[in-house]
């Protein structure tokens, strides 16, 4: 649909929240330039910072140097298809409730936050924060994330219900404070902490990265592999939440 | 500046004009009369628009210590309405809980010129004053809080009320405030001890004092030192089914007192006490009765109307915003002020699916529908019922029996089942609304020269592109109208051009010159050496503190 490339490297961050498919749907390159987009304290129009080109897909194409700087790629898209080639900054596919968003490099904090939909791949790896809710809010809760590399620390906080896929290593406190959905990683620590249900599913793991909320529960089939299943956290009341190990490492 | 507004229909209720084409001329921030207004000005040909006084909230939590802490527990409320810098416009943020210039740019858009700060623990106004300060275009003016105070609850306990009206002088001199505010009398207090009070004769633990006790006490004090505004109360049980009862018994502790020349009380969101049943289940309506009641006294009362969607609570009443919380399982936060109160805080999703809320909603909407315009003010007793920006919809909904079946089809059942609403065929016009959005308040309030158009009157005008007649079928538009001003003038500078702010000049901050015999100081610096944890030096605020302010001489 369009291609958007920044002209320089921007002073402070670039907030484009209005430059999701379903806005820009149908309208001339002229009128995308004057779209306003959030620099800093101030709204500027895109063609101050872009340059935007048409091109014949029907994708929103972000390219070119300093995306990592580019804010809330994606920022609730219900529908559409936006590809970065590159990495994205902060908040991107937050609050999507539909649509496709690829990141052919890595995200930064806060993807996929507060989710109720769609898809986001991320191609590279993740920061902080993945599938979370905003600061003081409810978490993800629809659609489906996959990372192909690694993710930070606390994703999946709070969540409420859809899908975290990591193929590599989740950092501390995987699936914190869940409430429903499943999350997946080769290995996390401290996977759990506070949930109340959802599934967490976990290769490999320490002994003792288990936290001890966590009771075994023996042994159970999931995706037709064995797993070591453990439930908590115990320290929530009424707690559902299950944990499923493929391999526990000893301390040994 | 001069300028004349040409050819607009005015609804002024406080001087009875009621749609009639005329001019308006103002001269220096006052509308003056035309025949002494000779020389030449910026001329308005407004074509037949709507002209008004400016709007004005009585009741409205924009600044103190609780706002601010809805700021910091709700950066999700924030991220949802980020408004960037334009111009000589500032940055802000916040929906239901906005950051200070936002306030004043969003009032002002809604043709809204004055806002009442309701509640602050006098501990904290030198915060509030602080934030009102910075509020643009508004002017504002603080309710310091009376219900929990230790000082008067023990002077009631020795019956001196001399010392109880001297306090109440000095306390309103100290936080430089201007009305007394009353919030669940004693229940905060009582709520310290692990005690509930339930009905107007429970007495408050350690002090052995009852809500009737300190009401009468400061009725009566504020009665004798005439104040411009009455008692502004927040009754008992806010919130708990079966409380209009409760609400009935505080109206009738008014027959004691005699008529002066203004209403003896001001209930304030009287939705949230206007409840019948005896539990959540068979939760309804208690209007009716209470209507009959607050018609046969004098009083006044805003509504406190709720709207759907997500807002956050916050109130001086700290055991209602507990039980509140362990209702809804969400964050809350209590903030104890010494001898003073305790507000609570916590946020709510008010669902249309919901019966109780349903109900709640018809309610709001029942209470100015029941009562003559007279006696009643709209208000969303922002944050807590709604945020303020949802006063169009509400005043379409009483201009319009169309929305409020539309409404009504679209909300739980419980809404047509437990309440009047479906019934009521009574449709508001401007002059009405006019009376419920700013005539009533500035009277009520005590603000003789705003709320009104004539000879002398601050000039704070509202205009809004609407036919003088609108169709009430067509809410919309009505909606699009109240929301958007096509003008705000304030003290005769045009602020707000088509719903757009054009010029954000600074507001004035009203308080009572009030005076105090000396000795009460003495009885109040023990407080002081006991209990606070600040000195009277430091609790004290100098005019010099606030930026622009007025004073409202007291002749008592």
């Amino acid at each position: 649909m369009f291609l958007f490339t920044l002209k320089d490297e921007p002073e402070v961050c670039v907030e484009v929240e209005n430059l999701i498919p379903e806005r820009l749907k149908g309208m001339k390159v002229g009128d995308v330039r004057k779209l306003k987009v959030k620099l800093g304290k101030y709204e500027v129009e895109v063609g101050e910072l872009f340059e935007v080109r048409k091109n014949s897909g029907e994708e929103v194409v972000f390219e070119g140097l300093w995306l990592e700087r580019v804010k809330r790629i994606g920022f609730g898209m219900s529908s559409g298809y936006i590809v970065v080639k590159g990495n994205a900054g902060m908040y991107a596919g937050a609050f999507m409730k539909g649509g496709r968003l690829v990141i052919e490099g890595n995200a930064d904090r806060f993807a996929g936050m507060n989710m109720s939909g769609g898809e986001l791949l991320i191609k590279g790896d993740a920061g902080d924060y993945l599938g979370s809710g905003y600061r003081g809010d409810d978490g993800m809760r629809g659609g489906k994330i996959v990372v192909h590399g690694n993710t930070g620390d606390e994703a999946g906080i709070k969540m409420k219900g859809g899908e975290i896929i990591v193929k590599g290593n989740a950092g501390m406190f995987f699936g914190g404070m869940m409430r429903d959905g499943i999350v997946r990683a080769r290995s996390a620590r401290r996977a759990g902490a506070n949930m109340k249900g959802g599934t967490i599913v976990l290769e490999e793991v320490r002994e003792e990265e288990i936290l001890p909320g966590f009771s075994y529960a023996g042994k159970d089939e999931f995706e037709e592999k064995i797993y070591h299943v453990f439930e908590g956290d115990k320290a929530v009341k009424k707690s559902k939440g299950k944990l499923l190990v493929r391999n526990l490492i000893g301390e040994d | 500046m001069k300028l004349v507004l040409k050819n607009g229909i005015v609804f002024d209720p406080l001087n009875g004009i009621n749609g009639e084409k005329m001019d308006i001329f103002i001269d220096n921030g006052r509308i003056v009369n035309k025949f002494r207004f000779k020389t030449k000005a910026k001329v308005i040909d407004l074509n037949g628009k709507v002209v008004m006084p400016g709007g004005f909230d009585i009741h409205t939590h924009i600044a103190g210590g609780k706002e601010n802490i809805g700021r910091i527990m709700r950066p999700e409320d924030s991220l949802r309405n980020l408004v960037p810098r334009r111009g000589k416009l500032r940055a802000g943020s916040g929906r239901s809980v906005l950051s200070v210039h936002i306030t004043g740019y969003e009032y002002a858009k809604m043709g809204y010129t004055t806002a009442l700060a309701p509640a602050t623990p006098p501990l904290m106004a030198r915060h509030t004053h602080h934030e009102l300060n910075e509020i643009p275009i508004l002017d504002k003016a603080v309710f310091p809080l009376f219900d929990g105070n230790w000082f008067i609850m023990d002077r009631i306990a020795d019956k001196d009320h001399d010392a109880i009206r001297n306090y109440v002088a000095w306390l309103l001199y100290a936080t430089k405030g201007y009305a007394v505010k009353v919030v669940n009398p004693g229940g905060t207090e009582a709520w310290g001890w692990r005690k509930e009070i339930h009905s107007l004769d429970d007495e408050v633990p350690e002090f052995g004092v009852t809500p009737r006790e300190i009401l009468t006490a400061l009725i009566s004090a504020v009665e004798e030192l005439k104040l411009p505004h009455s008692v502004h109360l927040h009754c008992n049980n806010l919130g708990e089914p079966g409380n209009f009862e409760t609400t009935i018994e505080t109206i009738k502790i008014t027959e004691k007192f005699e008529r002066g020349d203004r209403p003896l009380l001001h209930l304030t969101h009287l939705q949230f006490h206007c409840y019948a049943g005896d539990s959540w289940k068979n939760f309804e309506s208690g209007v009716e009765e209470v209507a009959k009641a607050v018609k046969g006294h004098d009083i006044t009362v805003d509504t406190g109307n709720l709207m759907f969607g997500d807002t956050t609570t916050m109130t001086a009443d700290g055991p209602m915003e507990y039980h509140l919380q362990l209702l809804t399982g969400r964050k809350w936060a209590n903030k104890d002020v010494e001898l003073e109160t305790a507000p609570g805080i916590t946020p709510i999703f008010y669902s249309s699916k919901s019966p109780v809320n349903a109900v709640q909603w018809a309610i709001g909407l029942e209470i100015p529908l029941l009562l003559p315009a007279e006696k009643v003010m709209i208000t969303t007793d922002h944050p807590n019922g709604a945020p303020f920006t949802k006063y169009p919809e509400i005043i379409a909904m009483l201009m319009s029996q169309k929305y409020r079946e539309e409404m009504l089809s679209k909300v739980h059942k419980a809404a047509s089942a437990r309440t009047m609403l479906g019934s009521i065929d009574r449709e508001y016009d401007l002059y009405e609304i006019a009376m419920v959005t700013r005539a009533n308040q500035a009277k009520t309030a005590g603000f003789t020269d705003k709320g009104h158009l004539g000879e002398g009157a601050i000039a704070d005008i509202a205009v809004y592109d609407l036919p003088p007649e609108p169709d009430t079928r067509d809410y919309e538009s009505i909606i699009k109208a109240f929301s958007r001003a096509y003008l705000t003038i304030k003290r005769g500078e045009i602020v707000v051009q088509e719903g757009e702010v054009v010029n954000p000049v600074a507001g004035v901050t009203r308080y009572l010159d009030i005076s105090y015999d000396r000795w009460i100081e003495k009885d109040v610096s023990v407080y002081f050496r006991d209990y606070y944890s600040v000195s009277v030096q430091n609790y004290v605020i100098g005019v010099d503190e606030m930026r622009r302010c007025e004073s409202v001489p007291v002749h008592s």
